[in-house]
C-alpha cells in the first residue's frame, strides 16, 4: 500500500467527494472577502467563544476519558464491561438531545439539580456548560482508542514494573499510560474537532446565555440563513473552522509523533489486569458517579423528557409519546433506512480509513481528518452545489462515466462518510503505528504474498481500532442531523431528519423516544455481543 | 513505473468533466392536462402533507406530487444551494419565509401565475404582480404560562412587571422570529432590542425552544407562532395564548412556481389545488393555522381570516422591502443590543 498510485487513487476519491466541492464553495467568496468576515467583531467574538468551549471539552474529555480507560481497560476493576459499554454510549444520542437532558437537569431557573439543591446552583448556559456538555458526548471518542491501545501493551511489561517495586498507581502511570498517550491524543483532538464542528450543543446552551456565547458554527448558522451572499460569508467562517482543524491535527501529530512506541510484536499478549486490591471497591465507586454524572444522569433526563406529558411537567408520566412514536409506521421504515444507510457508511469510513492509514502518508491522513472539522452544513452544502448537477466523465468525447448523485441516497452516504471519515483514519492510524512489523516480515518470509501477509499478520492486530472506528461511525450516522436533512432524497426520512421534525414541530417528547429506542436498541446489541462472546469463551475452555 | 505514470496520464488527457442537469427528470410539460412530476419544497408539516395527499391524487390523478420537507430555513438553504449549481429540481416553492418570495421576485426567479381560486385571498397576502400567493398564514402572538396574567402588547414585554420573564427567538436563526423583529424593529426602532435587553429578555433560538422556555418555568411570556401554541395547548400544555392590542404579526406563507419549472402546467394545478376550500381547510385544521381562504374560520376557534389582518400590523410590499433592505442591520442591532 506503500505505492504512490494507490495514495493517488485515494488522493483523487478525497479531491472528488470533497476537497473540489469545498474549495468551489469556499472560492465563491475569494479571499479579500475572508479577511472581512474574519476581522468582524462578531466573528472574532465568535471564534473565541469556539476556541474556549471546544478547549474545555477537549481538556474534560482528556482529563476523564485518560483515566478511566486505564482502569477499564489495565486493572482488575469491578464491573469494567458494563462501565465501558455505558461510557460509548453518548455517541448514539444526537448531541442536541444530549443538551436537552441537561437543560431539563440544570437550567438556572427550573433545572431538576437546581430545584433540588436550591436555585441555580448550576447554569448549564454559556462557555462552561457547552464545553461540559460537549466534552461528555466526546468522551467515546477518546475512551476508545485509548482502550483500544491499551489493550495491546503486553501486560509482562507491567509485571517487570510491578516486580520492580513500583505500586499498582505507578505501574499505570509509567507503563501502560505513556504507550496510550498518543491515541489519547488522537482522541482529544477528535474531541476538540468535534466540538467546534457540532452545532446543536452551542445553538441550544450558547443562544440562551446571557450574554450569548456565539460560536462559529452557529455565527455561521445565521449566515447560510441569510441567503444571497450568506452562503458566502459561511464559506469564509469555514475556513477559519479548516485552519483550526489543520493546527490541531499537526499539533496532534507532532506531540503523538514524540511519544509513539511499537505496541506489539504479534506475539500472543497476555492479558493480566492490575488488582487493585483493598482499592477495588473504592475505586469503582468513583468510577460509577464519575459515569453516572456523565452519562446516566442525562439519560435519565432524556428518558423523563420522553414520558413527560408535557415538558417541565412531572405529574402524570405517560407513555402515550411512547405509543404514538413506536406505532407511527413512518418511524420503523425511517430507522430501517437510517441501519442501511449507517452500516454503510460505517463500513466505508472503515474501509477507506483503513486504506489511507495504510498508505501512511501524513498529508493525505491529514486531508481526510480535516473534514471532521467542517460544519456538517457546510459539507453538505459543497455537495449539494458540487452534485446537484449529473458530472459525465468524458474520454475521447464518448461519455464513459455518469455520476448523478443528485437527490440520491449515494449522496447522503458520500455526506456521511466525508464528515466522519477521521474516525477511521485516527483509529486505524494510530493503531497502525503500534504494530511492529516482525510479524508482518515473518508471514513474508514464510512465503506469504503481501496480501496474504497483510491479512493473516496485521489485520486481525487492527481488529479492536477496525470496531471503534465502525462503531463510531455507525452510532453517529444513525442520529446525524445536519447533512441528513439537507442531503436526504426528496420524500424520504431518516432517523436524522424525523428526529429533527419531531424537536422542531412535534415536541422534544417524541423525539426523546427516539433517542431512547435507540439507547435501549444498542445497549440490547451490547449485551448480546457480551453474553454471545462469553460464551464463547466458555466453549473455548 | 514513470511508463505506468506516462500511461495514465496520457489516457487522462483524452477525458474531460462536463455538468448537466439531470437526466431522466420529468419532461417538459408546457400545455395540456397536467402531468407528470411536480417536486414541491415546502415547510408545511409532514402531516399536513400526508393530509393533502390523498385529495391531490384525487384532483389530479396524472401528476405525481414529490416533497422534500424541512423547516423553512433548510428548505431555502438547499434550494439556494441547488440553484447555485445550475438547477434545482423544484418545481413549487412553499415555505414561510415571506423575504425570500420578495428576494427572488427582484432575481426573476418567478413564473407569475394568478389561481382562479386565489381570488378570495385578501390583498395584503398576495404579490399584486402575480408571482406569488399566500396558501396559509402564520401569526406570531403572545404566550404565558398558564394562569400568569401576561403582557397585553408586545411593546410590554419590555416593562419592569416582566423582567427576567421573556423568552423570544433568536432572529439569527429562525426565520419567523426575524420577521417578528422587523415588526417591532419598525414600529419601535432599535431601542425596542436594548429595552428588551435591559428587562433582561432571554433569546431562545426557534419556536419550539420559546416553547420548552415556557412549558419548563424558565420564562413567564414569549412570543411565539400561534400553531406551536394550539397545537402546545391540544396536547395539555399549560400555556395560554394573549393576542398583542399593538398587532400581533403574520407570516403568509407563500406559494410560488420557479421559473426553471419543466412542469409549469403540473405545478400550478398543484397550486390550484391547494387552494380549494377543501385542501385550504386541511391545512387550516391540521396545521393550526389560518387557511388563505376568508370563507374559512380561524384554527381551534381563533378569530377567522379577516379578523386576524384587523388585529394584525400592517404587511405589505413595503414591509416585505423593508426585511429585505434593512434585515441585516436590524439583525446586528439585535445582535449587539444582547450582546451587551
Amino acid at each position: 500500500m506503500k505505492s504512490p498510485f494507490a495514495a493517488a487513487g485515494l488522493f483523487a476519491l478525497l479531491a472528488v467527494f470533497a476537497v473540489v466541492p469545498l474549495v468551489a464553495l469556499l472560492v465563491r467568496s475569494g479571499a479579500d472577502g475572508w479577511l472581512s468576515v474574519w476581522s468582524d467583531p462578531a466573528s472574532l467574538w465568535a471564534l473565541r467563544g469556539t476556541l474556549l468551549t471546544s478547549a474545555g471539552a477537549a481538556a474534560f474529555a482528556f482529563a476523564f476519558g485518560v483515566p478511566l480507560s486505564l482502569l477499564l481497560e489495565r486493572t482488575d476493576l469491578a464491573g469494567s464491561r458494563v462501565l465501558r459499554g455505558l461510557l460509548t454510549l453518548p455517541t448514539a444520542i444526537p448531541p442536541y438531545i444530549w443538551a436537552m437532558g441537561w437543560i431539563a437537569l440544570a437550567n438556572p431557573r427550573a433545572g431538576l439539580l437546581n430545584l433540588l439543591l436550591g436555585r441555580a446552583t448550576f447554569d448549564i448556559y454559556g462557555v462552561a456548560g457547552i464545553a461540559f456538555v460537549l466534552g461528555g458526548a466526546g468522551l467515546p471518542l477518546v475512551i476508545l482508542p485509548t482502550c483500544a491501545a491499551l489493550a495491546r501493551v503486553d501486560a509482562s511489561l507491567e509485571e517487570a514494573a510491578r516486580l520492580s517495586g513500583a505500586g499498582v498507581w505507578r505501574t499505570l502511570v509509567t507503563v501502560p499510560l505513556p504507550l496510550a498517550l498518543p491515541s489519547a491524543l488522537s482522541g482529544t483532538a477528535l474531541v476538540f474537532l468535534y466540538s467546534a464542528s457540532s452545532f446543536g450543543v452551542p445553538y441550544l446552551l450558547g443562544v440562551t446565555a446571557s450574554p450569548p456565547t456565539p460560536t462559529l458554527t452557529t455565527r455561521l448558522y445565521g449566515e447560510v440563513l441569510s441567503g444571497a451572499t450568506g452562503l458566502e460569508r459561511a464559506g469564509a467562517l469555514s475556513v477559519e473552522l479548516l485552519l483550526m482543524a489543520a493546527v490541531t491535527l499537526l499539533l496532534n501529530s507532532w506531540l503523538s509523533r514524540a511519544g509513539n512506541v511499537r505496541l506489539s510484536s504479534g506475539k500472543g499478549l497476555a492479558r493480566r489486569p492490575l488488582p487493585l486490591g483493598r482499592l477495588r471497591r473504592p475505586v469503582a465507586l468513583i468510577v460509577m458517579t464519575i459515569v453516572f454524572a456523565i452519562t446516566l444522569l442525562p439519560m435519565m433526563a432524556v428518558f423523563l423528557t420522553s414520558v413527560q406529558p408535557t415538558w417541565g411537567v412531572l405529574d402524570g408520566l405517560t407513555f402515550k409519546h411512547w405509543a404514538s412514536v413506536l406505532s407511527n409506521a413512518r418511524t420503523l421504515e425511517a430507522a430501517l433506512r437510517s441501519v442501511v444507510i449507517s452500516a454503510g457508511a460505517a463500513l466505508l469510513v472503515t474501509g477507506v480509513g483503513l486504506a489511507i492509514a495504510l498508505t501512511r502518508r501524513r498529508w493525505l491522513e491529514l486531508l481526510g481528518d480535516g473534514l471532521f472539522a467542517v460544519p456538517g452544513t457546510v459539507f453538505a452544502l459543497a455537495l449539494l452545489v458540487a452534485f446537484s448537477r449529473d458530472v459525465r466523465l468524458v474520454a475521447f468525447d464518448r461519455i464513459a462515466f455518469v455520476l448523478a448523485l443528485g437527490n440520491t441516497f449515494a449522496l447522503l452516504l458520500v455526506g456521511y462518510v466525508g464528515k466522519h471519515l477521521a474516525y477511521g483514519i485516527r483509529n486505524v492510524s494510530d493503531g497502525l503505528a503500534q504494530l511492529d512489523p516482525s510479524l508482518a516480515e515473518a508471514a513474508r518470509l514464510s512465503g506469504a504474498g503481501p496480501v496474504r501477509a497483510f491479512l493473516d499478520a496485521v489485520l486481525p492486530q487492527l481488529r479492536r481500532p477496525l470496531a471503534a472506528a465502525f462503531v463510531l461511525t455507525f452510532l453517529t450516522c444513525m442520529t446525524e442531523l445536519t447533512v441528513s436533512v439537507l442531503l436526504i432524497p426528496s420524500g424520504t426520512e431518516v432517523l436524522g431528519t424525523l428526529v429533527f421534525e419531531l424537536q422542531s414541530y412535534a415536541d422534544p417528547a417524541s423525539a426523546a423516544v427516539i433517542a431512547c429506542a435507540f439507547i435501549m436498541m444498542v445497549m440490547m446489541v451490547m449485551a448480546m455481543t457480551s453474553l454471545a462472546g462469553r460464551a464463547r469463551r466458555e466453549r473455548r475452555r | 513505473m514513470r511508463a505506468t505514470a506516462a500511461l495514465v496520464l496520457l489516457a487522462l488527457s483524452g477525458c474531460r468533466i462536463e455538468t448537466a442537469a439531470p437526466a431522466g427528470g420529468a419532461v417538459v410539460v408546457a400545455s395540456g392536462a397536467p402531468s407528470g412530476d411536480v417536486w414541491v419544497y415546502t415547510s408545511m408539516y409532514r402531516h399536513v402533507l400526508d393530509a393533502l395527499d390523498p385529495l391531490l391524487r384525487e384532483a389530479l390523478p396524472e401528476v405525481k406530487v414529490h416533497w422534500f420537507q424541512a423547516g423553512s430555513e433548510k428548505v431555502a438553504s438547499r434550494l439556494e444551494a441547488e440553484l447555485a449549481a445550475g438547477g434545482s429540481a423544484c418545481d413549487v416553492l412553499m415555505t414561510s419565509d415571506p423575504f425570500l418570495y420578495q428576494r427572488f421576485k427582484r432575481e426573476h426567479r418567478w413564473l407569475p401565475y394568478v389561481s382562479p381560486n386565489g381570488v378570495r385571498t385578501p390583498k395584503a397576502l398576495v404579490d399584486l404582480d402575480g408571482e406569488f400567493a399566500a396558501i396559509r398564514v402564520s401569526t406570531m402572538v403572545l404566550v404565558t404560562a398558564q394562569g400568569v396574567a401576561g403582557p397585553k402588547t408586545f411593546a410590554a414585554l419590555s416593562s419592569p412587571e416582566f423582567a427576567d420573564e421573556v423568552a423570544l427567538g433568536d432572529p439569527m436563526t429562525s426565520g419567523t422570529a426575524f420577521t417578528w423583529a422587523v415588526a417591532v424593529e419598525r414600529s419601535g426602532g432599535d431601542e425596542v432590542f436594548a429595552k428588551l435587553r435591559a428587562n433582561k429578555a432571554r433569546v431562545a433560538g426557534g419556536n419550539a425552544a420559546v416553547l420548552q422556555k415556557i412549558e419548563g418555568h424558565e420564562a413567564r411570556v414569549g412570543v411565539l407562532l400561534l400553531e406551536n401554541a394550539l397545537a402546545a395547548q391540544a396536547k395539555g400544555s399549560a400555556v395560554a395564548i394573549a393576542w398583542p392590542s399593538d398587532g400581533a404579526v403574520i407570516i403568509p406563507g407563500y406559494a410560488g412556481v420557479l421559473s426553471t419549472t419543466r412542469n409549469a402546467v403540473g405545478s400550478k394545478a398543484v397550486i390550484d389545488v391547494l387552494l380549494t376550500l377543501k385542501a385550504q381547510r386541511v391545512i387550516s385544521e391540521f396545521g393550526d393555522m389560518h387557511a388563505a381562504d376568508p370563507r374559512l374560520p380561524g384554527p381551534k376557534g381563533t378569530p377567522g381570516l379577516e379578523a386576524l389582518l384587523e388585529r394584525s400590523q400592517p404587511f405589505d410590499e413595503a414591509f416585505l422591502e423593508r426585511g429585505l433592505t434593512d434585515g441585516e442591520r436590524i439583525k446586528r442591532a439585535f445582535s449587539q443590543a444582547f450582546a451587551q
